[in-house]
């Protein structure tokens, strides 16, 4: 018999690599290396694709187009809770209309408030994607289109930057709405999907307040990524109107986000 | 290219093009992937760890960060040989993990007290006699004999993953050799 080395670290001795296995090792070493004989003692993919749900909606939004046109590729709604109590506890559902309410209020807030009173709507931004995806990026990430340059004419335009820029916005606004709806009427079903989401935001803007800010968060996150996927999913099929998977995609998405609204609207207050 | 690269293909139940749907975002590809891989990884960590509780978790940590890595995935080595790796960094790091935790309490090759492999429980040549023989390996020696012996990775890769030198592995594969021998004979 063999006596084991314990010398473990002790450089190159030239024993065990010149030692192969004998016959019975070796026949040990071709069973090991047959097709596994282990299997786990369950099927892990339920775990492993709940895993995977849970890192997609705790996902930071995506970086750029391409990154929010893959991850809306790569989104599937988690499957049907069946007996999770987090699914069916009241706040979530409170935190659902919240999330809408503050997506859809701030737009609402936005559009009411007082012509007098002062506001810089004009924002030069830094990139198209970012100007889409977030209406609520940090100071850092936006400038005043207002702000004088030392290349930049220091005599008053007749209209200044920030005028221009809120119309520059309103025009490309308009265009993605156009755009959007150009989009959606491609795929069955997405003008329907638009019009009730265009309700609920109503419905949801009169009962803003209702619901705290600890839900609010946690829903806005997922209204959010929802409305990546959706701004990916219109992107692609832009370039692919004819792709039923971009379509169903599409669908898919509105969808969630209809879901999202809807339980929303229809919860009681908190 | 290393020792594992030159490894023989497996049969594996994926589709060939489903490493590459799965990088695009296809569940159901990934889902055959892993259909087709679980056992194997399954009995890497297995071996590697000799918890089969620790292993089915780190089969799905693997599983979890190849989704995550998947866009990484060049087709440069077979998806096998790609999942591979990816588990054993794993289970290593995870190694490392636990062993900081738990080091002010014992070593990772506690001396001989763990390197004494269990006399065959059943008949000779029963299958799950080897991975008996496997687990009852010392850490360290099981280790480098998986790695080396099983998964074909080479003495350097080996001291690389460890964090010993090639010698080292050497001899912990040296080792475990005599102390299979010694439970087989046993």
């Amino acid at each position: 018999m063999t006596h084991p080395t314990h010398d473990f670290d002790r450089p190159d001795d030239g024993a065990p690599d010149d030692d192969p296995p004998d016959d019975v090792l070796r026949d040990l070493i071709a069973r090991a290396d047959e097709r596994p004989t282990l299997r786990p003692s369950r099927d892990l993919w339920p775990a492993i694709a709940a895993r995977l749900d849970a890192a997609w909606l705790d996902a930071a939004p995506p970086a750029s187009p391409a990154a929010a046109e893959a991850r809306v590729l790569a989104f599937r709604p988690p499957p049907a809770p069946r007996t999770t109590r987090f699914a069916r506890a009241p706040w979530l559902a409170a935190a659902a209309a919240a999330v809408a309410i503050v997506s859809s209020g701030a737009t609402y807030l936005v559009v009411r408030q007082p012509a007098g009173e002062p506001r810089v709507v004009a924002v030069r931004p830094i990139d198209a994607h970012r100007e889409s995806v977030s209406e609520s990026s940090p100071p850092s990430t936006r400038e005043p289109i207002g702000t004088p340059r030392a290349t930049e004419p220091t005599a008053a335009p007749p209209h200044t930057h920030a005028d221009a820029g809120a119309v520059a916005r309103s025009v490309d606004r308009a265009d993605a709405q156009w755009a959007a709806q150009s989009v959606d009427r491609t795929v069955p079903g997405a003008v329907d999907y638009d019009r009730e989401i265009a309700d609920l935001r109503a419905a949801l803007t009169d009962r803003r307040g209702d619901l705290d800010s600890a839900t609010v968060d946690v829903l806005a996150r997922n209204l959010r990524i929802i409305d990546a996927a959706i701004t990916a999913s219109r992107a692609a099929l832009a370039r692919d109107p004819h792709s039923p998977f971009l379509g169903e995609q599409l669908t898919r998405a509105l969808g969630q986000k209809v879901e999202l609204l809807r339980t929303a609207a229809f919860l009681p207050h908190t | 290219m290393t020792a594992l690269d030159a490894l023989p293909a497996r049969t594996t139940l994926d589709g060939p093009g489903d490493p590459a749907r799965a990088a695009a975002g296809d569940r159901r590809a990934f889902e055959r992937l892993y259909r087709a891989h679980v056992d194997r990884v399954f009995t890497l960590c297995a071996r590697m760890t000799a918890d089969r509780v620790l292993a089915e978790e780190l089969t799905q940590d693997v599983f979890v960060r190849a989704w995550e890595k998947l866009a990484l995935f060049r087709g440069e080595s077979s998806f096998s040989t790609w999942l591979h790796r990816l588990a054993v960094n794993l289970v290593l790091n995870r190694r490392e993990a636990d062993g900081r935790r738990r080091r002010h309490l014992t070593t990772d090759d506690d001396g001989d007290a763990g390197a004494r492999v269990p006399a065959r429980p059943t008949a000779p040549g029963d299958r799950m006699d080897l991975e008996h023989a496997i687990a009852g390996l010392p850490p360290g020696a099981r280790r480098v004999f998986v790695l080396h012996d099983v998964e074909g990775y080479k003495h350097e890769e080996i001291g690389t993953l460890l964090g010993i030198t090639a010698g080292g592995s050497k001899a912990q594969l040296h080792r475990a050799r005599a102390l299979l021998r010694e439970a087989l004979q046993a």
